[in-house]
């Protein structure tokens, strides 16, 4: 599934909405084969430069790289082969049942009148299967819970056959329970198929706990990058957040854990 | 509730032909004079020695029209509703329809339009011009083109263009009769020679919207997603919404403003094979047609020995149904 050199670089981007800059000067690499977890609070760029990652933002200054070109010059149904997106707000369409929805990520694979395939198909079953929602195929996606449904949506992108996802708060409305149950299934992915993740995540504790690469921005500028261990340090939550507090370690899984004083 | 898979689905486009052949031949054989059955094979075969082998004969060409014009307002309401991502998107709901009519009336009023070709063009142009326009009214204010915000914007246009139209056509007796059905919107004045004009336009645009469907699947979900599926987001957009306009445009220079087909036909189909857009158009074209075809009839049934025109007839089937609709979009919005 994991073929070397596969990774995604910013180096030196500036991102702007019309006249009003969001990110400035950012250069950033997804470590191959490895979650990468985007922090930082409300409005500091994080969703834009995941925006940026995934070609939907055309970058002011600088560039984002895959494999060392230049992502805005690859064909976007090529690049959509190597690299899937979630965003944070997909639509369903009225009535839809999971299995045809989960089919819509075999897009960039298919022709203009093309035919759907036994590949097609293959794949499809793969990604229920891996997403655990494979009982669910005839279900109208309208009918399932916020869980079962973030479910079917990395289904879906899963269906895309990428070496490369990318997912903008993929636990935005969901409790805790189906939190952690997404974030399992990603990490579960990341482990067996060794896809490349980068996510934006809201909660510091669940980023530290699942993210392998931790990267924090404060107003369009990234503040710092590395493990958790490194990144999730009191003086950094103070700076990021403007949070004073103290970092313990996780008692189940050894990762930092902030706790606001 | 579970759709049909591939074989159910081609059942239905099956089933909607086997519908559309029916209403073709009601059509040929139902109307103001009575004829039997050695009437309608004499008048199909070309023969018009009886009053009612003429009769037979001059429905022909209404009834390809009929089915021309009902499978492109299908086809063009389905493509619209994908191309908003509004399920009340409609060409005559926006106001599409009712400026394309608009364009010609001014057309044939001041500038001394005749030919039918120029209708065409202007009809095309004027369909355009309104989408535009509703489209910029309804993006105002806060949160962009919202889906009620879009059909106010068509309605008032709606209203609006219908009133100029009357306001144009009224003073003028000598064209109103005329030029009657650009208010209403009918079948009845219908010759090969305008059929043969329109049918390769609405032919390239059915092309182009087959081509797009994939494309509309993907828009489905969200633009965002869309993009990371690896569609041209714009691209696709502008190509299906210049086919649904041209569509709308074509069959409202030939027919006048139909309102409610491009509404109600797709809501149907995407309850009969889903929502996924390679099936979804086709079976819109072919019961948009069958449709319209049996309107036409019953309009010219109901009334006798006078007609209905058939814009009335499809206003009278689907304005409950808009409602019907709308209360359900009203109700999701709060």
């Amino acid at each position: 599934m994991n073929t070397p050199g596969n990774t995604l670089v910013v180096e030196r981007a500036s991102l702007s909405y019309g006249d009003r800059p969001i990110v400035t000067d950012l250069s950033l690499a997804l470590p191959e084969g490895q979650v990468t977890v985007i922090v930082g609070a409300n409005a500091c760029g994080k969703s834009t430069l995941l925006r940026a990652l995934a070609r939907l933002l055309r970058p002011a200054g600088g560039q984002v790289l895959l494999d060392g070109r230049d992502v805005h010059t690859i064909p976007t149904r090529q690049l959509a082969r190597r690299l899937g997106l979630m965003p944070q707000a997909p639509i369903a369409p009225e009535g839809i049942v999971v299995a045809d929805l989960v089919a819509r990520g075999r897009h960039p694979h298919q022709g203009l009148f093309g035919r759907w395939s036994a590949a097609d198909d293959a794949a499809v079953a793969a990604a229920l299967e891996a997403t655990g929602v494979s009982d669910l195929a005839d279900r109208a996606v309208d009918e399932l819970s916020g869980g079962q449904r973030q479910r079917v949506w990395i289904a879906m992108a899963l269906a895309q056959e990428t070496s490369v996802l990318l997912l903008d708060e993929p636990t935005t409305y969901l409790d805790l329970a189906h939190q952690i149950e997404v974030l399992d299934l990603l990490a579960r992915l990341n482990a067996e198929r060794g896809t490349t993740i980068a996510m934006v995540l809201h909660d510091l504790n669940l980023a530290a706990r699942y993210a392998d690469h931790l990267v924090a921005l404060r107003a369009g500028r990234m503040v710092a990058a590395g493990t958790p261990a490194e990144v999730v340090t009191e003086e950094t939550v103070e700076a990021v957040f403007g949070l004073p507090c103290m970092v313990v370690a996780d008692p189940v899984t050894g990762t930092p854990l902030v706790v606001p004083r | 509730m579970s759709l049909p898979g591939r074989a159910g689905r081609t059942t239905w486009l099956f089933v909607a032909l086997a519908a559309l052949a029916v209403a073709a031949l009601l059509s040929v054989a139902l109307g103001v004079r009575a004829v039997g059955w050695s009437d309608i094979v004499a008048g199909l075969s070309g023969d018009h020695d009886t009053v009612g082998a003429a009769a037979v004969a001059k429905r022909v060409p209404r009834t390809a029209l009929a089915v021309l014009v009902g499978g492109s307002l299908g086809l063009a309401g389905a493509v619209m509703q994908g191309v908003t991502r509004n399920p009340l998107a409609d060409p005559a709901l926006l106001g599409v329809t009712s400026g394309s009519a608009l364009a010609v009336v001014c057309g044939i009023a001041f500038f001394g339009l005749a030919a039918p070709s120029s209708y065409l063009a202007v009809a095309i142009l004027g369909a355009a011009a309104a989408a535009v326009l509703v489209h910029a009214i309804g993006s105002l204010g806060r949160g962009g083109p919202t889906t009620l915000k879009l059909a106010l914007a068509g309605a008032a246009c709606t209203a609006a263009f219908s009133s100029m139209v009357s306001a144009v056509l009224l003073p003028r007796i000598d064209v109103m009769n005329e030029f009657r059905f650009w208010q209403i919107g009918g079948v009845g004045g219908a010759d090969w020679h305008r059929i043969g004009m329109v049918a390769p336009l609405v032919l390239t645009a059915l092309v182009v919207c087959m081509g797009a469907a994939r494309g509309l699947d993907a828009l489905a979900l969200g633009d965002d997603a869309a993009a990371g599926l690896g569609v041209h987001v714009g691209r696709t957009r502008l190509l299906a919404g210049l086919a649904a306009i041209v569509l709308c445009g074509s069959a409202t220079a030939v027919a006048g403003p139909i309102g409610f087909v491009g509404l109600v036909v797709p809501h149907l189909c995407r309850l009969l094979v889903g929502s996924a857009h390679r099936w979804l158009l086709p079976l819109s074209l072919l019961v948009g047609a069958a449709l319209l075809t049996l309107a036409d009839v019953l309009g010219r049934v109901v009334a006798r020995p006078a007609e209905l025109d058939v814009g009335i007839v499809t206003a009278v089937l689907g304005a409950p149904f808009f409602i019907a609709l709308v209360r359900r979009a009203a109700v999701r919005a709060l």
